[in-house]
């Protein structure tokens, strides 16, 4: 017999009002599914002494750093925001501060971890976190989240699961590595950058090797292109305006100049990759 | 029902049945002895018995019992309303039967024979009579039908093609989902499941990869979750229905839930959309669990259930999850039941600490925790097959402990969550 023909078809004319109703009640009950609970923050603060140490570690959760360096200093500081959850406000207070950032120090390593209890472990979030620290210590940034750092001169290492960053300043070396979110920098430091997705800026204030690996557009302003061995792949799209070289183009890209010490090494997946001059401002004259 | 069983007593009770109480056990009284003559007391009437023949259409266990409650031969067991219809002798009066979805009152008059089909009690040649006019209207309709539906292939043709459709439909919708229903000839409802399957796999598929950098506005994120939570659910469901019903549909079979099952096995998600402590990302919560429920007694199920394992990942804790629950089958009617059911998830939670800077330093002792979370949920139980359901499964949960789901969220304790569970039943 053909399926048509069964006697199933009458009752589905007369079960025709189910359909929607049925509708309406899933998307009621989907609605309606929903936590009823409290947050609660609990602000902090701290310092400890960097006497001895050469390196400070930052591991942290996922949060929005601020790390500030400022010359020799001999101690660093941190202040932020514990946010936890629970059933009542009291309960999410008492969460937010059972949390803490604990300072360990192991030969010329110093470094700053949180210390969660497993059962609040997976309900806090360090909401941000400012940290003031020496400038000629190297810092090793680990976690997820934004990061901005300032005026840090010495090895800046900063590995994310996700966020952006952005770094002004240094001299000796930038290292940044996120699986996903922008990256700009400025600097006279070398730079070595990985990014997921996302785009890469970076303004190079002195010459030094430039290294970037991004599916993303990247764009780099130079201060000083006489001493460059430029080699770019995966350009989407190729542009450079240099006082010593100039292309339009897509794909690859390779040149020597000057005695070509220097490496900027780019490879976009795909992207828009310009390479121009960096605008120095001209230094004050006598009148 | 009661009403028409006790006119019906009054109707065919002989006048001596009337008024029992003179063959009671009870001592008659003193007003009541004077007026007769108490020297020689006349010998208790005797009243032949009735014929009750139970015949009711409704499949299942059937007890009879009498006013007071005891209980008269042996339960009766139906499986089909073709089964030959049982018989009873007994003496004259009411009787009460229970059966597998109400207790009906019946009558037994004195002499004659009666029947009761299961909403009535009426004489067995009417009944007979009436049985045999509703077979032939059946056989009629069904040859009525089958003359409309095709233009009458010959037997040896049809026979081979519904046996094809059998494994052909099912396997066509799992591999291509739709796909079966378009064997079966419903080119309609065949492009509703292809296009609702792929197009909530499509979506499910871009709202994840939305993702979410804290930019977005909390309404539209928490449409996004939601909108997932849907997509991402109904895929399967969809899927599993097109199946199912390809099945249901080529060997022409109609769904009759196993109301007398032993065991339920359920693969469940629950979900929920909540807060979490990062006030720009909300949190999508979801859990797979396992459930092996058995039928203890009719309608009443008990079991483990929300078996589920949470690797945790590198940083995360390890969750082991197990709990129990009851739940009462409050309503089944043709394929649609309603459960209650209350239980509580029980999470064993192991979790190591940071390691310390110091290299030479013992790392932190793994700590385990017990937690619980107690809950009532709703289940709406739609039979896709006679051993298979669609269930949707509203609950309310107040977890006395952080409760953990997959993916390393959590939500605290005491935090009463509204979740929403998508399962999948079968039934031995």
């Amino acid at each position: 017999m053909d399926p048509r023909a069964t006697p199933s078809c009458p009752r589905t004319r007369r079960l025709s009002w189910a359909a929607p109703v049925a509708a309406l009640v899933l998307g009621a009950l989907v609605l309606g599914a929903c936590v009823f609970g409290f947050r609660g923050d609990v602000e902090f603060a701290d310092e400890a002494s960097l006497a001895g140490l050469d390196t400070v570690q930052l591991h942290l959760p996922a949060t929005e750093l601020i790390l500030t360096g400022e010359g020799t200093r001999s101690f660093v500081d941190w202040q932020g925001t514990w946010v936890s959850l629970g059933g009542s406000g009291d309960d999410a207070l008492a969460s937010a501060r059972k949390a803490e950032l604990t300072w360990e120090t192991w030969g010329a390593v110093g470094r700053l971890s949180p210390v969660l209890p497993v059962e609040i472990r997976e309900i806090t979030s360090l909401d941000h976190l400012d940290v003031q620290t020496a400038g000629d210590l190297a810092h090793e940034i680990v976690g997820t989240g934004d990061v901005f750092v300032s005026g840090v001169d010495a090895y800046v290492s900063v590995d994310l699961d996700g966020g952006s960053v952005e770094i002004l300043g240094g001299t000796e070396q930038l290292r940044v590595t996120t699986a996903r979110g922008s990256v700009r920098l400025s600097t006279s430091a070398a730079v070595d950058v990985y990014s997921g997705i996302g785009t890469v800026t970076v303004n190079a204030e002195a010459a030094r090797d430039l290294v970037i690996d991004t599916t993303g557009s990247v764009t780099v302003m130079l201060a000083d292109v006489d001493n460059y061995d430029i080699d770019i792949e995966g350009a989407g799209e190729l542009v450079i305006e240099l006082d010593t070289a100039a292309h339009v183009g897509a794909g690859s890209y390779r040149r020597s100049i000057g005695p070509a010490t220097n490496k900027l090494h780019i490879r976009a997946g795909g992207g828009r990759v310009e390479l121009g001059m960096l605008a120095v401002p001209d230094p004050p004259t006598d009148p | 029902m009661l009403a028409s069983a006790i006119a019906l007593t009054l109707l065919f009770a002989p006048p001596d049945a009337a008024s029992p109480a003179p063959v009671s056990a009870s001592p008659p009284t003193d007003d009541a002895a004077e007026p007769q003559a108490p020297d020689a007391p006349e010998p208790p009437t005797l009243v032949p018995p009735g014929t009750l023949v139970l015949a009711p259409a409704q499949p299942g266990e059937y007890q009879v019992f009498d006013t007071d409650g005891r209980p008269v031969g042996a339960p009766l067991t139906r499986d089909d309303a073709a089964d030959p219809p049982d018989e009873l002798q007994l003496p004259p009066g009411v009787y009460f039967v229970h059966g597998p979805e109400s207790v009906d009152p019946v009558v037994v008059a004195s002499g004659l024979r009666l029947a009761w089909d299961g909403e009535r009690v009426l004489p067995v040649e009417v009944w007979s009579a009436n049985r045999a006019a509703a077979e032939a209207a059946r056989a009629e309709e069904t040859l009525a039908a089958a003359a409309v539906a095709e233009p009458v292939p010959p037997p040896s043709a049809s026979a081979p093609t519904h046996r094809w459709r059998a494994w052909a439909s099912p396997l066509a919708s799992t591999l291509v989902p739709g796909l079966g229903q378009f064997l079966n000839g419903q080119g309609g409802k065949g492009t509703g499941l292809l296009f609702g399957t792929v197009g909530s796999m499509i979506a499910a598929s871009a709202l994840f990869r939305l993702g979410n950098d804290g930019t977005r506005p909390l309404p539209a994120e928490y449409a996004r979750l939601i909108g997932y939570g849907v997509f991402s659910s109904a895929a399967p469901l969809l899927w599993i229905y097109a199946i199912t019903d390809a099945y249901r549909v080529a060997t022409n079979k109609e769904v009759e839930p196993k109301l007398d099952h032993r065991l339920r096995l359920s693969v469940t998600r629950m979900m929920t959309v909540g807060f979490r402590a990062d006030t720009r990302r909300p949190g999508f919560y979801d859990d797979w669990s396992i459930s092996l429920m058995g039928q203890a007694a009719r309608r009443f199920s008990v079991g483990v259930s929300d078996l589920s394992v949470k690797p945790g990942g590198s940083e995360g804790p390890q969750v082991w999850q197990l709990g129990a629950r009851v739940d009462y089958r409050v309503f089944d009617r043709k394929r649609l039941w309603v459960d209650l059911a209350a239980g509580s998830i029980v999470q064993i939670v192991a979790s190591g600490g940071r390691a310390p800077l110091d290299p030479d330093a013992a790392r932190p002792r793994r700590v385990i925790k017990l937690g619980a979370v107690p809950y009532a949920q709703l289940d709406l139980r739609y039979f896709v097959l006679d051993r298979v359901s669609l269930d949707l499964t509203p609950r309310v949960a107040i977890p006395l402990t952080t409760r953990y789901y997959s993916a390393n969220r959590a939500l605290p304790r005491y935090a009463t969550e509204l979740e929403l569970g998508l399962n999948l039943s079968t039934y031995f």
